[in-house]
């Protein structure tokens, strides 16, 4: 505070009532005020302000979308060829063998699940016949990695009940099917 | 002077961002909350430039950043201070910001008891000793940011500026 300014609240603070001690001290209180430090505004705090409202705004985009992705699959696991999220189920299930090759096995079981469900409830014999063949494909797969045929009983059961309730062409493609990868006890 | 075109308002901008932000500060002691209120002020008067009818844009700006202010502090009204953990001893610790001079300890406990008495201020003459005293602004400037009379400004600075030095004196002989 330079002197004119100190000089000027003086006069202030006399004409407020103060008395001429009260002034000093006062006078001395406020210049000491006048050299209290204060933090300023960084440089750049527009663009920092900016940048972290951004930054913001693209971790909950993030967020949400990483969210919204998992219930998406979560959900997708319940659907059947055919199905709006099917897509994203078989996409999933690449991934899955892609990371644990072990997972071959529980793919095939569920295209023989996939099988029996279209067939008993009558669907589009075009879309069973191309599930079948999705079967066929991974169970060559899966027979040339392991030799655990209990995942063929498995399927097995399931293309029986699928059987059961086809007709014509296409309860003969899953008798094929059947004989084709028929679980070996021997080796089970 | 309108403020309606960008240059003037950038130049406002560049003038005032530091004084605003640093009534902000004194008034919340959070340097992070008074970048962000800050910023507010700015936007806010960006919003309402049609409504400056020339004048001085200080005081304009200033009665922007009080009303948020206020707005703020009515917001967190409803939290008491001993919901916060830790809030008690930040505001009896040494404030950021009040950094002493030099190691002196008499000069440095007076720096800090400084600062714990503008604290204590109720949030109108806390505005008048921070803009009278640490921004240097004459009793006019503030009376018109205030919308006050100037007298009325020499008496809020007399009754803060006693309070100070009774809290301050109390504290020194504890």
């Amino acid at each position: 505070m330079n002197r004119r300014a100190k000089t000027t609240m003086e006069r202030e603070l006399r004409a407020a009532g103060a008395s001429s001690d009260d002034v000093q001290e006062l006078s001395r209180l406020a210049t000491s005020l006048a050299r209290l430090k204060t933090p300023g505004l960084a440089p750049g705090f527009g663009w920092r302000r900016r940048l972290r409202s951004r930054l913001w705004l693209a971790g909950s985009g993030v967020v949400s979308g990483l969210v919204v992705g998992v219930l998406l699959v979560a959900v997708a696991q319940t659907s059947y060829p055919g199905g709006l999220l099917y897509p994203l189920k078989r996409a999933s299930e690449t991934v899955a063998v892609a990371v644990h090759p072990d997972y071959r096995g529980a793919q095939m079981m569920r295209r023989a699940e996939e099988v029996r469900q279209l067939a008993t409830s009558h669907r589009d014999p075009a879309l069973v016949a191309a599930t079948l063949q999705d079967y066929r494909t991974e169970a060559v797969a899966y027979q040339s990695q392991t030799q655990n045929y209990a995942a063929f009983k498995y399927c097995q059961a399931y293309l029986q009940q699928a059987e059961g309730a086809a007709s014509g062409s296409e309860r003969q493609e899953i008798s094929n099917t059947l004989a084709t990868f028929r679980p070996d006890e021997g080796k089970g | 002077m309108k403020l309606d075109t960008r240059g003037e308002f950038a130049k406002a901008y560049r003038r005032y961002a530091q004084p605003i932000y640093r009534f902000m500060y004194w008034q919340t002691r959070d340097p992070v909350l008074s970048e962000d209120l800050t910023s507010a002020v700015f936007e806010r008067s960006w919003r309402a430039r049609a409504s400056f009818n020339g004048g001085s844009r200080q005081a304009w700006l200033y009665r922007i950043a009080r009303n948020l202010l206020t707005d703020h502090w009515r917001k967190k009204k409803e939290l008491l201070l001993d919901d916060i953990p830790g809030l008690a001893d930040q505001l009896t610790a040494q404030p950021m910001g009040y950094e002493a001079h030099s190691y002196d300890f008499d000069n440095e406990q007076r720096v800090r008891q400084l600062g714990t008495a503008l604290d204590r201020l109720p949030s109108n003459l806390k505005a008048v000793v921070v803009l009278r005293f640490i921004e240097e602004l004459s009793a006019r400037e503030v009376a018109e940011i205030l919308e006050t009379t100037e007298g009325n400004v020499r008496v809020l600075q007399l009754r803060a500026l006693r309070k100070m030095r009774g809290w301050m004196e109390d504290e020194s002989t504890r």
